[in-house]
């Protein structure tokens, strides 16, 4: 009776301390996404995410940290061929993620996020051909969770850069993240490992549109 | 009790800690920052500081796997034994030759691939060059190597006719690429740009693992898998085409179908062909695509299609003849192929195309029909064979049947074609590339058999420049009207000498390529016999061509958003061949010519436009009154085209509106002349329209 209790207290321990091990690890590197600045801390997070969503293959979170890790970076690699490899691992781990938990708002935001990015490699000749894709995955992120504050933040991002003639500019993109920030206020992520990102970089976009 | 209890808690608690330190670099020497180390199956790593430097403790222990990680690099495991003792490493990790390799091998080729680095054009610059309408060969006319022969279809290759030329698919030949032709009017392509990932576009030079091409090959490589389930709609001048993707995970199915008719459109805009019936034709293909395992691949394409028109000509003989021309035709083609990685480094691929291809003329009074069928398998594996080299050795057979009758006299053959081909490609670190390959061939209706060598060279000589040069031998089995009337035939034969010099940088490229062709063993028409002797054909025709050709693109470097190619080309070539009664520069060859493509893109407007000027000096022509052969030139030929889209939203859901129209100036392009038997009257050979307009309005429309 004893050697059963202990064989269960001994396997209950081993469960819990996978999980927290995995929610400790994913916790430290969740803590400096947000103000990741230079290139060495963005690849850094990229090899943790990575180790972390290379083991917990069953869990959707480690897959889409590790797809947004890749995401982020992409946009500053300057080598094209290097650049699509990047996107390429977003997008094994976003896919990754998506069948473990299909229909998530914050997944369909990241397949968006991929798409705009393929197009920046080559925008002459993809921007035809994929913007159809980067737009129906954006209005699905929103669809699925219009309480979302991140996908109100990267579609206001978007229409900044997008030309005035065009229907985007400061404008244009002030509502889309203005409603952001009222989204962002009351939005309270479901455990300390759930998406949650982006405050600081809207407080930037926000100070940058008031900007004449 | 209480001390078990403890000792079996021990080592949940207890941790043997193992420090693992250490320095990265590239084989080339350089420091890697931000390299990914770690214990396979762990958390446990740490990533390389700027100095290359990385050190971690794990808590793992025994027979262990570091993995050492960067991308643009192999990844490489190392056997490790974790027992609480320090480990340094001093790792090297080698460039992945797929991505960083900066030698490609080029010497006669232009490929065209969103995937490769060192590429001239991307597939989208296919669909939006002007005058091309979504035609691959048109759009490949603006490049160096190519003559611009106007009256008919196909690509006319340093000096080579079209039919020097053939098309692949998937690895899989292509009978009858084009729309049959028609006296005077150029046929379109029947594939859409759109299907494609990659074209290499090669004008010599090609490698062993193709054959049966005097000149040239033009390497189509289909998309894999569409990216997602939609369906199109389009609109055009002349009729309409409908496509519908259904995309699974590893499984999509597109299905399309066209149909157009030229009536409407040719009673709006002057025609100079005197048409009785316009083109009318519909087409339908289906496409099947599967994804098999990890890296398997399962690829099926079939596309039937039926088209008729008639039309008169005017005799020159007889002013009062207008004999009819009446064409009906069938064509279906099939390609499936698998492909996938076996053994764990063989790069495996085993395919089977069938081509028919039915023309059922009507040649005024007299009936005619021309029906081919092909049927083709090939298979091919591609191994790493050493630490840079690849083997690919592959074998490929084709039986070829066809019938031909005129009137009452018919003709057939049969032919069974083996070839088998290996070829080597190795590289030295990243500045040199080799390829050296071997083909055989035989023929059971020839009863002869070739090897052929070919054997490519790039050397990196700076950063961004390359000198590349070939040399191969290619052999042709002679165009069925001679294996109907020739005995004892052989292969027609080129051997290519090409050298080129090209600088590759992130928006500009330059090449400079210069060629000789050697052309042996020509069908040729020998009299024989006494008096008026009987016409023989033996392949003792010969012939040459050379020449320069030279290609500048700025793709946004000058100005943002244009992007603009020049390309001339310097052809001098000359062949005693055929029906020739002497040595002579054949019709489809102009000395001098010149494209410019200009195309700029208005994001703000989310549209496009784009121009093409050709340039070609005269062509040579028959003139029956000229004692020399071919001595005759057609003046100078030009155009200007334009096309333009707009990508806009109708109902919520993505159109583009493309507008084309090829010689907006209306220059008279003359491309020959016929003459009367008696060499009295001549009549020019000129387009069937002074312009050709297109558009055309394609909605697309997801599912959500």
């Amino acid at each position: 009776m004893k050697k059963l209790l202990l064989i269960l207290v001994l396997g209950m321990i081993s469960l819990f301390s996978q999980n927290e091990k995995m929610v400790k690890a994913i916790e430290k590197n969740v803590a400096i996404l947000d103000t990741a600045r230079s290139i060495e801390t963005a690849k850094l997070l990229i090899n943790n995410f990575e180790r972390i969503a290379d083991v917990e293959t069953g869990e959707w979170i480690a897959q889409y940290y590790a797809s947004v890790a890749n995401s982020a970076y992409s946009m500053r690699e300057k080598d094209n061929v290097l650049k699509e490899k990047i996107i390429d691992k977003a997008e094994f781990y976003i896919n990754r993620a998506d069948s473990l938990n299909p229909n998530n708002s914050e997944i369909y935001l990241i397949k968006s996020v991929i798409v705009y990015a393929r197009i920046s490699i080559s925008p002459m000749e993809r921007y035809m051909t994929m913007l159809p894709l980067a737009t129906k995955y954006m209005a699905t992120a929103t669809e699925l969770d219009p309480e979302n504050p991140r996908t109100y933040l990267q579609s206001g991002l978007i229409l900044l850069f997008t030309p005035e003639m065009m229907g985007g500019g400061k404008a244009k993109a002030k509502p889309l993240l203005l409603t952001a920030k009222e989204k962002f206020e009351k939005f309270v992520p479901a455990s300390s490992i759930h998406p949650n990102w982006g405050r600081p970089h809207l407080a930037e976009l926000l100070e940058y549109v008031d900007k004449p | 009790m209480k001390f078990l209890l403890l000792l079996l808690i021990l080592p949940i608690t207890i941790f043997s800690q193992t420090k693992i330190s250490g320095t990265i670099r590239s084989t080339q020497g350089e420091l890697l920052a931000g390299a990914n180390f770690f214990i396979k199956g762990s958390y446990d790593g740490a990533s390389s500081d700027v100095k290359g430097n990385f050190e971690f403790t794990t808590t793992e222990t025994g027979e262990q796997i570091l993995v050492s990680s960067y991308i643009g690099y192999k990844t490489k495991e190392t056997k490790i034994v974790l027992d609480g003792k320090p480990l340094t490493f001093d790792l090297k990790l080698d460039p992945d030759s797929k991505i960083l390799k900066q030698v490609t091998i080029s010497a006669g080729s232009f490929e065209a691939s969103d995937e490769r680095k060192s590429v001239v054009l991307k597939p989208l610059d296919i669909l939006t060059t002007a005058g091309a309408t979504g035609d691959l060969s048109s759009a490949l006319n603006t490049l160096p190597g190519t003559s611009q022969v106007g009256e008919t279809e196909g690509l006319f290759v340093r000096g080579g006719s079209s039919a020097e030329t053939k098309t692949i698919i998937d690895e899989m030949i292509v009978q009858n690429p084009y729309f049959s032709n028609v006296p005077d009017v150029p046929q379109r392509g029947r594939f859409s740009a759109i299907l494609f990932k990659g074209t290499i576009f090669s004008t010599g030079g090609y490698s062993a693992q193709y054959g049966q091409a005097l000149s040239s090959t033009l390497i189509l490589k289909s998309i894999d898998l569409p990216p997602d389930t939609r369906s199109s709609f389009g609109l055009l001048a002349a009729g309409f085409n409908a496509v519908h993707t259904q995309r699974w995970e590893n499984t999509a199915v597109s299905v399309s179908a066209d149909y157009f008719n030229l009536a409407p459109y040719n009673n709006i805009i002057p025609q100079r062909v005197e048409w009785d019936e316009a083109p009318v034709g519909k087409a339908g293909t289906f496409l099947f695509r599967q994804k098999t395992g990890k890296s398997g691949m399962y690829k099926f394409y079939g596309t039937f299609s039926n088209s008729q028109l008639s039309l008169y000509q005017q005799s020159l003989d007889d002013p009062t003849f207008k004999p009819r021309f009446q064409l009906n035709n069938t064509n279906f083609y099939l390609n499936t192929s698998y492909s996938d990685i076996v053994l764990n480094d063989v790069a495996f691929f085993a395919g089977y195309s069938y081509s028919n291809n039915n023309d059922d003329l009507q040649l005024n009074t007299f009936p005619a029909n021309r029906d081919d069928q092909l049927h083709q398998f090939k298979v091919k594996g591609t191994k790493n064979i050493a630490e840079n080299a690849f083997l690919t050795v592959g074998a490929e057979t084709w039986f070829l049947k066809a019938d031909d009758s005129f009137s009452s006299l018919k003709a057939n053959l049969e032919d069974k074609y083996y070839a088998g081909f290996a070829e080597t490609d190795f590289f030295l670190s990243d500045f040199a590339a080799f390829r050296i390959g071997t083909r055989y061939e035989y023929s059971d209706y020839l009863k002869k058999a070739n090897i052929a060598p070919r054997v490519s060279f790039a050397l990196r000589v700076r950063e961004d420049d390359q000198i590349n040069f070939a040399y191969g031998q290619f052999y042709q089995t002679p165009d069925r009207q001679f294996l109907y009337q020739g005995k004892n035939l052989d292969y027609e034969r080129a051997d290519h000498y090409i050298l080129n010099y090209q600088n590759i940088g992130a928006k500009t490229t330059f090449r400079i390529e210069g060629y000789y062709k050697d052309y042996k063993s020509l069908m040729k028409r020998n009299i024989t016999g006494p008096v008026f002797g009987v016409p023989e054909y033996k392949n003792n025709g010969s012939g040459y061509a050379k020449g320069i050709d030279v290609f500048w693109r700025d793709r946004g470097a000058t100005f943002e958003n244009i992007d603009y190619w020049i390309s001339y080309s310097w052809l001098d070539t000359e062949r005693d061949y055929r029906d020739f009664p002497t040595i002579a520069t054949p019709t489809f060859a102009s000395e001098h010519t010149l494209t410019l493509v200009y195309k700029q893109a208005f994001r703000a407007l989310n549209s496009f436009i784009g121009f093409t000027y050709t340039f070609s000096s005269g062509r040579p022509y028959y003139n029956p009154n000229n004692p020399v052969f071919n001595g005759d030139r057609t003046p100078v030929q030009h155009s200007l085209s334009f096309n333009g889209s707009w990508l806009t939203t109708i109902f919520g859901n993505f159109a583009i509106v493309y507008v084309s129209i090829t010689n907006l100036p209306g220059y008279e392009n003359i491309y020959g002349y016929r003459f009367s038997t008696d060499g009295a009257r001549r009549q020019e050979v000129i387009a069937p329209a002074l312009r050709t307009y297109f558009v055309g309005v394609f909605i697309s429309f997801d599912y959500k």
